[in-house]
């Protein structure tokens, strides 16, 4: 709501708004009442996150320990990374869970776009019956079913490999990504794509030269969701691929929960590192998010 | 011909994914089928199943547990959560989107602040959550003692008044950087010459967002609704880890009963048979949620 | 739209690269690779690692690779072994063994113990009750543990408490003593209380039980499954770990834990916290050297009547042999490497073995352990029946839990043990 107000002045005369937003004195003391407590909020939502980073560099005995709160900074350091990096090759399965997540996040957003465009913008027979397809494949439970998959993935030899995984990851991915492109693409005015069909653009043309810009808010949306949900998942990854050279990060994370001992530290410490790719790309990608804005108000 | 060639496209440009989706998907949800009408242990090939009939669907309903396993799942972990991850998710969409930010140079920080714990896999977002809310040493109970809120640690996971709402803290936590990001594209998406008419018309900020922002909106919330619901509804890793239903059979929920059916007590077909009638509510709530919500072909006409 | 290109650019390729290094890794000449899986965090396991290092060296002829796939993932095996790969040499869990005996996923191996015994015979093996189904012999037992009372002798002493329980009755007094004397500081008995369906309390419930003369389930002459004990005396053991709550003497907090080897209880005692609760020995030696580094005593005594035969349980991992492993009798030949007491002199767990288990040094510390191990009896007496253990498991954790958090009354979460026990024994 806020969000609102705040834009309208500046709304009213275009040029003016750019040479504003720029000018330092615009802003203002009561930009507080806005930044406070968004950041506040932000601060509740990272302190788990702060927690974990901070039980990484504790030493052992002090986790789940009761210390008063003088004592809660003793002895930091970097012994669970040594650990981590000395007991496994946490390096070599951050490349490969990269690579998966990486190929698998281009094919669903490629494949989910054509199928999103399709169903955004034709008025076809099996319409419905498509999306109530892809709907229902979300509503299947994978733990149940996972050892005919396997089977047939043997069959198939899928099976420790890096292509089997990308293929469950983007089929998996694919469902959320062709209901939420559809949602961003049923916000783009359709004269748009008749003015480029008129240019001689074909369909995939279309999709690509102009509804992917004007949409690109949305498509980085998805390429943030899928990615995420493959660089998370562990179930097909620890069953599918066993072989130590194709292990993802989250299957080396999880060889750390024994039956006996975890070793808390070591598994802050993976966690600490596995995020940091993730965090690295986002803040890169973050800015194709607001290039996307710029191309999506060249609207009129 | 043209015309010919052009009820072709949809299907030529739906084809591919739905190719991809079928590899993995076809044979499960086929066999998933099966597999309900048979007894199976996961030690065995699917060769050495028995066909036992209707009784692994008899065994559920006659479950004293399902009922409330089923009103957990419903309200608690479902509706809840959702509700507020919408409510919470688009506030902080809101804010996040405010020009302040921007004036400030800090919209990146945020987005990438609001986006942190979705990063963390859930075993460990859960491991973090319940040392934090331990009784004895968790930090919270530090604070709340300390602030003199509480006298005594509060064990947060073991008691039947917190219970649900912890984990439902939990789940909200972590799954909320989905509902903001998604309402962010959708905010960005929104032409800004509509709020400019409004302006004009001299519209107070609520009344924009009432009849700009949420009409806006609309798809993209429809859509993060029925996605949100489907995930949680079918969701057990947070239930599991956290509480592992407890205290006693409190935080049971359909899927646990799932994973229990199938890998405690070693019956597949139980597991199946859980998840056939799971699936079957979500696609009767599919169904009827798009006809509530309206019919899409309306518009692209 | 050069940025995406680039991407999809970059993808293809990243996609073909790997494939190309993939194909055509060749097997060496003459000697025989076998793959050993072991399920341990590769941390424990340092010990083995050295074992297995020099098996490869006297062995030119047959390399055996360790793969570690943990946390333990038993299904996985079998998904494996059923669909004709898996590794060739496989670390079970006692427990686990009955599953994939069942199903012949495990090569029998009475053939490979005939034609080459075992040095010092089967006899002294522990555990081979957890080993044999239908007059087959389908793992060996290679490591042993149960659960030993670890306990802090200066909280004890501080409040008044000259040695540890020998009896249940007198660890909830005990430990109500330890909680009321330090005024809150100490509690005196922790224990992983929560209703999981693996939540160790499990383990606790079943000592008490058989210490006092019942078992949860057993078979009846004629061969069928019943529950082993009366509602009454059910009731009773219920209220027992309730009480545990209610007199003080065990922190509320522990109703939210689900292990023994959960932070708040292994920390709990290493920063004397708590005064008692109860491990096995893998969890015991790190622990014991955090109390160290925060400077506090641990050692370890028998459980309460610990010392009474089959009042405790004996657990540990078993080796077995794929059948579809193509180099069986190889594989022998390392399973009875990795039983002997040379690999026991890197390797820091108990074996399965009366014999190898005298040749070693035990410190002090760990006299608890070694006392009882003879005591111990496998959780056997539960298998057979159409109930799973986990089942039972599961039942029984969710009932007691739901009488700690006020939900039922301990006689009524006894009636509902019983006929949910003697449902599922029926099939």
């Amino acid at each position: 709501m806020t969000a609102d107000v705040t834009s309208k002045p500046a709304v009213r005369d275009a040029p003016k708004k750019v040479v504003a937003r720029r000018d330092p004195n615009r802003r203002r003391a009561r930009d507080l009442l806005v930044i406070v407590p968004t950041f506040a909020i932000l601060l509740v939502i990272v302190f788990p996150v702060l927690w974990m980073v901070f039980t990484s560099l504790r030493p052992t005995t002090a986790l789940a320990a009761r210390l008063p709160w003088s004592r809660y900074f003793d002895g930091l350091g970097f012994g669970a990374y040594g650990r981590l990096f000395g007991n496994s090759d946490f390096a070599r399965y951050i490349g490969n869970s990269l690579l998966v997540s990486a190929v698998s996040t281009c094919c669903t957003v490629v494949l989910a776009s054509l199928a999103a465009y399709a169903l955004s913008r034709f008025v076809f027979r099996l319409r419905r019956t498509v999306l109530m397809v892809v709907l229902a494949t979300q509503l299947l439970p994978f733990v149940v079913l996972i050892t005919p998959i396997y089977l047939s993935f043997g069959e198939l030899g899928l099976l420790n490999s890096y292509v089997g995984l990308i293929i469950v990851y983007t089929a998996m991915t694919l469902p959320l990504a062709i209901y939420l492109l559809m949602g961003y693409f049923d916000t783009i005015p359709l004269a748009l794509d008749e003015a480029a069909r008129i240019d001689g653009c074909s369909n995939v043309g279309v999709i690509f030269r102009v509804v992917f810009p004007i949409a690109l808010p949305g498509i980085v949306t998805v390429i943030v969701t899928t990615f995420i949900a493959t660089w998370e998942e562990y179930f097909f990854a620890s069953v599918l691929n066993t072989s130590e050279d194709l292990k993802t990060v989250q299957v080396g994370l999880s060889s750390f929960f024994g039956e006996y001992t975890s070793d808390w530290g070591v598994i802050m410490a993976a966690a600490t590192v596995a995020t940091i790719p993730t965090i690295v790309l986002f803040s890169i990608v973050q800015k194709r998010l607001v290039a996307g804005m710029a191309a999506g108000s060249v609207k009129e | 011909m043209a015309s010919r060639s052009a009820r072709r496209q949809p299907y030529a440009l739906t084809t591919p994914a739905l190719i991809v989706i079928g590899v993995l998907f076809v044979f499960p949800s086929v066999y998933n089928v099966v597999l309900a009408f048979q007894k199976l242990s996961p030690y065995d090939t699917p060769g050495d199943a028995t066909w036992v009939g209707f009784d692994n669907f008899k065994a559920i309903f006659s479950d004293p547990q399902i009922g409330s396993a089923t009103l957990n799942t419903a309200f608690w972990l479902t509706a809840l959560t959702v509700a507020i991850r919408l409510v919470l998710g688009l506030g902080l969409a809101l804010l996040l989107q405010s020009q302040v930010l921007a004036r400030w140079r800090l919209r990146g920080v945020g987005r990438t602040l609001v986006l942190v714990p979705w990063m963390l896999p859930p075993v460990v977002a859960v491991a973090c959550w319940k040392s934090i809310f331990d009784a004895n040493t968790g930090v919270l109970n530090q604070f709340l003692v300390s602030t003199h809120i509480v006298s005594k640690g509060v064990p947060f996971l073991a008691q039947t008044s917190t219970a649900w709402w912890s984990v439902i803290a939990i789940i909200v936590w972590r799954e909320l950087p989905f509902v903001v990001i998604v309402m962010m594209a959708g905010l960005q998406s929104i032409p800004k010459e509509q709020y400019e008419a409004a302006a004009i018309d001299s519209a107070g900020r609520w009344q924009s967002f009432l009849h700009i922002t949420l009409p806006n909106l609309r798809p993209v919330i429809v859509v993060v609704v029925l996605m949100t619901v489907i995930q949680t509804f079918n969701n057990f890793v947070y239930v599991w880890l956290s509480t592992g239903g407890g205290p006693g059979t409190y935080t049971q929920v359909l899927a646990t009963q799932l994973y229990s059916a199938a890998f405690v007590a070693n019956d597949l077909g139980q597991g199946a048979a859980i998840g056939i009638v799971m699936t079957a509510t979500m696609a009767v709530f599919a169904l009827i949620y798009l006809r509530v919500t309206g019919d899409r072909e309306g518009r692209s006409a | 739209m050069k940025f995406t290109k680039s991407v999809v650019a970059a993808a293809v390729t990243s996609l073909v690269l790997p494939l190309a290094a993939c194909s055509g890794s060749g097997s060496g000449s003459g000697s025989v690779n076998l793959v050993f899986r072991q399920f341990d965090p590769k941390g424990e396991v340092a010990g083995l690692t050295t074992a297995i290092d020099a098996w490869n060296k006297s062995h030119p002829k047959i390399h055996v690779e360790m793969q570690t796939l943990s946390p333990n993932n038993v299904q996985q095996f079998a998904r494996e072994a059923n669909s004709g790969s898996g590794p060739d040499i496989d670390q079970i869990g006692y427990a686990d063994v009955a599953f994939l005996a069942k199903p012949k996923i495990l090569l029998s191996l009475d053939d490979l113990m005939k034609k080459d015994p075992v040095p010092g015979g089967t006899d002294n093996l522990l555990a081979k009750d957890m080993v044999t189904f239908d007059g087959k012999t389908w793992a060996m037992p290679w490591t042993a543990d149960t659960m030993a009372l670890v306990y802090n002798p200066k909280a004890l002493s501080a409040a008044g408490v000259k040695s540890p329980p020998t009896t249940w009755e007198q660890l909830a007094a005990d430990a109500k003593q330890i909680s009321s004397s330090s005024s809150g500081k100490t509690s005196g008995f922790c224990f992983a209380a929560s209703g999981s369906a693996t939540s160790s309390q499990w383990n606790a419930i079943n000592y008490y039980i058989w210490a006092h003369g019942g078992t949860l389930v057993q078979k009846n002459p004629s061969g069928a499954w019943q529950p082993g004990i009366a509602q009454p005396q059910l009731a009773n053991a219920i209220q027992y770990f309730a009480d545990l709550f209610s007199s003080g003497a065990s922190p509320k907090a522990n109703q939210a834990v689900q292990d023994y080897s959960d932070p708040s209880i292994v920390n709990g005692l290493a920063t004397g916290s708590c005064a008692m609760s109860y491990e096995p020995p893998a969890t015991f030696a790190p622990l014991l050297k955090q109390a160290k580094a925060a400077g506090t005593t641990l050692t370890t005594a028998p459980m309460p009547s610990g010392l009474t035969d089959g009042a405790t349980h004996l657990g540990g991992r078993a080796l077995g042999i794929n059948r579809n492993s193509k180099h069986p009798d190889e594989a022998w030949q390392v399973i009875k490497y990795l039983m002997s007491a040379t690999t026991f002199k890197t390797y820091s767990q108990y074996p399965a073995s009366k014999s190898t288990l005298t040749q070693l040094t035990v410190p002090e510390s760990q006299q608890g352990f070694v006392k009882q191990l003879p005591h111990a009896r496998s959780f056997a007496r539960y298998i057979g029946s159409d109930m799973t253990v986990a089942s039972i498991e599961q039942l029984v954790n969710q009932r007691f839990s739901a009488v700690y958090s006020g939900q039922s009354s301990s006689s009524d979460a006894a009636a509902a043990i019983i006929s949910g026990l003697t449902k599922g024994l029926k099939g």
